[in-house]
């Protein structure tokens, strides 16, 4: 019985196991690794990846999927700083954050409500309708620079992606990165969105069964469409802090950047067969995707296996998600 | 004469349900063996066990003498047991020809020879005096020709045993006749037929020999010659005493609740009135695919109406979707409960909760304790047996499942329920406990509308029963009218009541 336990809890915490078991992997081949300048870089690095998972795991719950997330970073993140140069190029702190964060807003509103509006309400099937979207949006942020970068902002601009607090002696640049308290304020309203409301349970109970949900009085279509747009705000939110971070809007940034969302939303035991999944798992599952493309790094593996690598953990995270239903089912 | 295909001893239990005990029956070549029994009594299990869907929990099947083995459907089917389901399993976007001999094309080499297998259909559809043309497409052709086609695959197969799931249940009269003189010359070339049916009336055309079940147990096997309707439908209906199983008894019947008037969706249902009085339990009877779930579907808002009202408290209302339904305190125990009535993956806690969250929510927080206790005052009440109120639904007994769905709309303060065939596939005793339920809550003031195919569950609870053919009220019976005698008049399509 005893024995038993124990083992249903090392298989509901394998993924925090395996990242235990990578960090001392990388921390004992190359000893940088735990030093506190790539600590600092390695949760800076999370950020995005952190904002994006947030959002789609409520869309992977759903038993759908955005792939067009890398997209929607270059796009909100032009517009950012095209609004920054036109409107306000004299900006303080200030008004930089309310221009980030309100870009963000407005835009993952808009690209949100439009994927959520097709997949919700003209049944398009969610894996096409974000890979459309993902070749639309990529265009229209080339078409919004005319090609090149956004540049000649002021360094106001960075402070959401670039500046860190508390400053002291031995850390002159300053300690905790402010997109690391943004993500983490962004990533727990998610998380107790999903957890704690009504419109939480109802994206679980959808995600489960349509047809159960709808003979509950769940409005189904705007479930659907609302987790598409809180996808796309978190995903727009990730795009600004990547362009304040870079102090200029690029409109090739965030290319594959999906790629690494899913894997890590999967890693956190999201099912894509919908129904189950956590925003706060999903952060172990950045946390890993992080440690091996930083220790890859380190370690000067090519950035070309990392591609072999992420994309095979994908695969066997799936796998084994697949393994574990099935063996539920017999 | 040897027997083409024996079950022996089979029994098959399923989490919670014992669905077939100690089954043994011997089908011979050249003769159709029938299947009955009411829903749930375990024919479907059976023929699925013969069909290598399922594999019997114990028992063996043997196939002219030798013990089957098989592994998948696949080797079933390749050994010469084919079935025809109720759903047939015709692609619609292929031809005759290569709906006949998908799987198995005839080719030269790699290439496909297009011309042989044309020809060949064509001639076996003469032979069997059909006339649909190999190179048609299996979607311009009716459902009774589909079936045709269906049948016409299992001859090309040279099948040694043919299961037939309710034949009939799509086909006109006439379509009925041209699917009886086929079955009687897969008889002559002697295929073993297996039989499953709802009708009487085929029993007496087609068949040579009855097997009736009852709660997954074998009651009787007899010769149809011989044999009465009579016989065989109180065989099928077992108990004696219904009185004491379903415990009616009396109870206060007050105004009307609701009404609904005229009521039209498309092919579906045509010109559909009735009332439901306060406390009162209303039976709607009829056949399968008689029109009554998308009635009650449509009146819950699930489906659109084309024409028709509804008037609750003698208000009009009309409910635009299933939301509006709750909100006017209504609930539907719809009658596939794995998958159209509970989150399987989800807690028991989650799923009671899962219609009432929106009320009793502040600021669209959950009220996680309004949720626990109200979950765990149904448990108690509803007496569900489990380890826990957090425990997933899915691993519970059907039984205990179908209390859950009960609980999930009494938590959400329903005053009309509507039960669809609500105790299908769940054993004796917990159909009892749950008919004691359903009087509780009449008896407290609720009203029920209880759809079900079940003739003794019918006769047994409901106060009054309105009955439905074809998409059409055929009938309405008070309690002192009930008998198996007037609902079969009343629902049957062939019947000389019409």
């Amino acid at each position: 019985m005893d024995k038993k336990k124990v083992n249903q809890i090392f298989q509901e915490n394998v993924v925090v196991v395996f990242l235990i078991a990578l960090c001392i992997f990388f921390g004992v081949a190359n000893k940088n690794f735990f030093s506190s300048t790539n600590v600092i870089n390695l949760t800076s690095q999370m950020c995005i990846n952190a904002l994006l998972a947030s959002g789609l795991t409520y869309v992977i719950i759903l038993g759908g999927i955005d792939i067009s997330v890398g997209s929607q970073i270059a796009l909100a993140g032009v517009a950012a700083a095209t609004i920054g140069i036109k409107f306000f190029p004299n900006m303080g702190y200030g008004t930089a954050l309310l221009v980030l964060i309100g870009t963000a807003l407005v835009m993952g509103l808009i690209t949100g409500l439009i994927i959520g509006f097709f997949i919700a309400y003209l049944n398009v099937v969610p894996m096409i309708c974000t890979l459309a979207m993902l070749s639309v949006l990529r265009g229209v942020a080339y078409i919004f620079t005319g090609g090149g970068p956004v540049t000649g902002l002021p360094t106001t601009f960075a402070c959401l992606g670039a500046k860190r607090l508390i400053v002291t002696e031995s850390f002159p640049n300053g300690m905790i990165p402010t997109n690391v308290i943004f993500t983490v304020i962004v990533v727990l309203l998610m998380h107790l969105l999903l957890t704690k409301t009504v419109y939480g349970r109802h994206v679980f109970a959808v995600g489960s069964n349509k047809t159960v949900a709808h003979l509950a009085g769940i409005n189904v279509k705007r479930v659907i469409l609302v987790a598409h747009t809180l996808c796309a705000i978190t995903a727009c939110m990730a795009g600004v802090v990547t362009c304040s971070k870079l102090q200029n809007g690029q409109p090739n940034t965030g290319e594959g950047y999906e790629m690494f969302a899913i894997a890590s939303t999967v890693l956190g035991g999201t099912s894509l067969a919908g129904g189950r999944g956590s925003v706060a798992r999903a952060m172990f599952g950045v946390a890993i995707i992080a440690v091996i493309n930083n220790g890859m790094n380190l370690l000067n593996i090519s950035a070309y296996w990392q591609k072999v690598v992420i994309g095979a953990i994908i695969l066997l995270a799936v796998a084994l998600d697949m393994a574990q239903q099935q063996r539920k089912k017999a | 004469m040897e027997p083409r295909l024996q079950v022996k001893n089979i029994s098959k239990v399923f989490p919670g349900v014992k669905a077939l005990s100690d089954i043994s029956i011997d089908f011979y070549p050249g003769e159709a063996h029938a299947l009955v029994g009411e829903n749930g009594a375990g024919k479907s299990t059976l023929i699925k066990i013969i069909a290598a869907v399922y594999t019997a929990t114990e028992g063996k099947v043997y196939l002219e003498g030798k013990e089957c083995k098989f592994s998948s459907p696949k080797e079933a089917l390749d050994a010469g047991i084919s079935v025809i389901q109720q759903e047939l399993s015709i692609a619609p976007d292929l031809t005759v020809a290569e709906n006949i001999y998908l799987g198995r094309e005839p080719h030269k080499g790699m290439r496909l020879d297009r011309k042989k297998m044309h020809a060949d259909t064509q001639k076996l559809l003469d032979d069997m005096d059909l006339h649909i043309s190999a190179t048609a497409y299996c979607r311009d052709l009716t459902a009774a020709e589909q079936q045709m086609v269906e049948i016409a695959k299992i001859v090309s197969r040279n099948s040694k045993v043919v299961v037939l799931d309710e034949p009939t249940s799509s086909l006109s009269e006439h379509e009925i006749n041209a699917l009886f003189l086929q079955i009687r010359k897969l008889k002559e070339k002697g295929v073993a037929l297996i039989y499953v049916t709802h009708r009487m009336k085929e029993l007496f055309e087609v068949c040579e020999r009855v097997t009736i079940f009852r709660d997954g147990c074998k009651i009787t096997e007899k010769m149809i010659e011989g044999s009465t309707e009579q016989s065989i439908v109180a065989d099928m209906i077992g108990r004696t005493d219904l009185k004491n199983y379903y415990n009616k008894h009396s109870h206060k019947i007050g105004e009307e609740v609701l009404r609904v008037e005229n009521l039209c969706q498309g092919r579906k249902f045509q010109n559909i009135s009735f009332t439901l009085n306060k406390g009162e339990i209303l039976g709607f009877y009829g056949l399968v695919g008689a029109g009554r779930t998308e009635v009650m579907e449509a009146i819950f808002g699930v489906t659109k109406l084309d024409s028709g009202k509804i008037f609750l408290n003698k208000e009009e209302i009309e409910f635009s979707g299933p939301a509006k339904a709750i909100e006017k305190r209504m609930g539907f125990v719809t009658e596939d409960r794995r998958r159209t009535g509970l989150l399987l993956e989800k807690s028991i806690t989650e799923n009671v909760g899962l219609p009432s969250l929106t009320a009793h929510a502040k600021h669209g927080i959950v009220n996680f304790r309004w949720e626990n206790e109200v979950t765990a005052e149904y448990k108690e009440k509803l007496s569900i047996k489990t380890p826990s109120i957090k425990t997933i639904v899915g691993t519970l007994s059907g039984g205990n499942q179908q209390k859950v769905i009960l609980g999930k709309w009494l938590a959400a303060d329903s005053e009309i329920l509507i039960l669809d065939e609500p105790t299908r596939g769940i054993d004796v005793n917990a159909k009892s406990e749950f008919y004691a339920l359903m009087y509780d809550f009449v008896e407290s003031g609720g009203s029920i509308i209880m759809v079900s195919s079940e003739m003794p569950e019918i006769i047994g609870i409901a106060d009054r029963v309105y009955i439905m053919r074809e998409g059409r009220i055929s009938g309405e019976l008070s309690d002192a009218e009930l008998s198996e005698q007037m609902l079969i008049r009343h629902a049957s399509i062939t019947s000389d009541a019409k």
